[in-house]
């Protein structure tokens, strides 16, 4: 009877530390999101810079954002800073607002702030339920929503410096306020893993991927605010919720059967409902991969969830080469997903299969 | 479960993160970069580079993880 109820107080307690970091960690990630999208996108609204250079700016932006967070991942992995690194992005990305004159030097910084924030908000939100996918899910969620609103706020040109600065330095001393969750740094032998292979099965991976991507952006039908904000709320929803839901009824189950499903409604995707539904599925996947790369890479949850982001980036890059016309078939881009829901599949059985989530857990409970 | 299972898992994931990209997280302005990035005057060359390194750097940090975890 005392155990219980110690243990019910430990868990009532766990479950505030998490209410209060996802709560303040979600806002800070739209808010960073917005922030930087409505930035980058202001300098070619504004007339600052043309076209070209605008086009160099996302790339550059999108380079530091993304593909840059595995090296600050390991960073604050190696010096164990989590929520240090969270604050360092929010300071960053609001001087880098005020340094909007400057385009290239304010992108850079935008950048580089914004991986410094995923990197803290992904080792925390990693932390909160070690080894379940709900946490990271409900983390990056958001993201999506304040990428669509700092979009219509950059290309309208009413990108407010005072209130995204202040948004911004609020979120910071929010993060800096709440109590944080004890970061899990711990390695073990049995979770180790060969490397070498890695670079080129990901670089061929690299290559098989990028169909989907290249088709999916197509939705024509986003250019009405109604159904983009359906849409962003579809993509919302289906990350938040797939890792709750993931981690009810099975990782496999939701995301591979989401996965399946999702493949004739993205394929229907010139149909708004049908695309919207097909996103949401999709998206089911996303905290799940994600927390099971961060248990692989076990002890090291900044690099991991900046593996996942290079990932992320990677692909986007792959959608800029030539022969992404021959994407628009949408019987290839089923074929794809099928493909991608296969190889999840298979990971997840051989995952599971072998004992892996009963090792992390057991490491997750000496500590 | 062996190394080379792990591994495998690892990679399986990766690809299958790939497929996620562009719904939400990422800055896609297409139009402005153009196919085969023209529009960035070549500027997209240096970037891709770049990033297949920042690739090849990761594989050898998890090298160094595994190491690590080895050791330990």
């Amino acid at each position: 009877m005392y155990s219980f109820v110690i243990r019910s107080a430990r868990r009532k307690r766990r479950l505030k530390l998490a209410v209060s970091n996802l709560s303040i960690y979600c806002v800070a990630h739209a808010v960073v999101d917005a922030a930087c999208a409505a930035l980058v996108l202001s300098h070619l609204s504004s007339g600052r810079t043309g076209m070209a250079d605008f086009a160099f700016m996302i790339l550059l932006y999108n380079a530091l954002a993304f593909a840059g967070q595995p090296l600050i991942g390991y960073i604050s992995d190696k010096y164990k800073l989590s929520y240090e690194v969270a604050i360092a992005g929010c300071v960053a990305t609001t001087i880098s607002i005020f340094l909007h004159i400057f385009p290239t030097i304010s992108v850079v910084l935008a950048g580089i702030g914004n991986a410094m924030f995923h990197v803290g908000g992904g080792i925390t939100s990693l932390n909160l339920f070690r080894g379940k996918a709900a946490a990271p899910g409900i983390f990056v969620a958001p993201g999506a929503f304040g990428l669509m609103i700092g979009t219509l706020i950059g290309k309208s040109g009413s990108f407010s410096i005072a209130t995204f600065a202040f948004l911004l330095l609020c979120c910071g001393a929010g993060i800096l306020y709440i109590k944080q969750p004890h970061i899990d740094y711990s390695t073990s032998s049995e979770l180790s893993f060969e490397p070498y292979p890695i670079i080129v099965l990901l670089l061929l991976g690299s290559i098989s991927i990028r169909s989907l991507i290249g088709f999916v952006v197509n939705f024509t039908w986003k250019s009405d605010l109604f159904l983009l904000v359906c849409l962003t709320l579809a993509v919302v929803l289906g990350k938040a919720l797939g890792g709750i839901i993931g981690d009810k009824l099975g990782w496999r189950k939701v995301t591979v059967v989401g996965l399946i499903l999702s493949a004739p409604l993205v394929a229907l995707g010139s149909y708004p409902l049908a695309g919207i539904l097909g996103m949401f599925l999709f998206n089911l996947t996303m905290p799940v991969t994600l927390t099971a790369v961060a248990n692989l890479l076990s002890g090291f949850p900044g690099f991991a969830f900046g593996m996942t982001t290079l990932a992320l980036v990677t692909g986007v890059f792959i959608t800029y080469l030539p022969f992404t016309a021959i994407l628009s078939n949408k019987l290839i881009a089923m074929a794809i997903i099928f493909i991608s829901a296969f190889m999840l599949n298979k990971a997840l059985i051989l995952y599971f299969n072998n004992g892996f989530e009963e090792k992390v857990k057991k490491i997750n409970i000496h500590i | 479960m062996n190394n080379k299972s792990k591994l495998v898992v690892l990679l399986l994931l990766m690809l299958c993160v790939f497929t996620q990209g562009v719904f939400g997280d990422i800055v896609v302005e297409k139009d402005a970069i153009g196919p085969l990035g023209t529009n960035t005057n070549g500027k997209l060359l240096i970037i891709a580079p770049i990033i297949l390194i920042i690739w090849v750097f990761c594989a050898n940090i998890i090298k160094a993880i595994r190491h690590k975890n080895v050791d330990k």
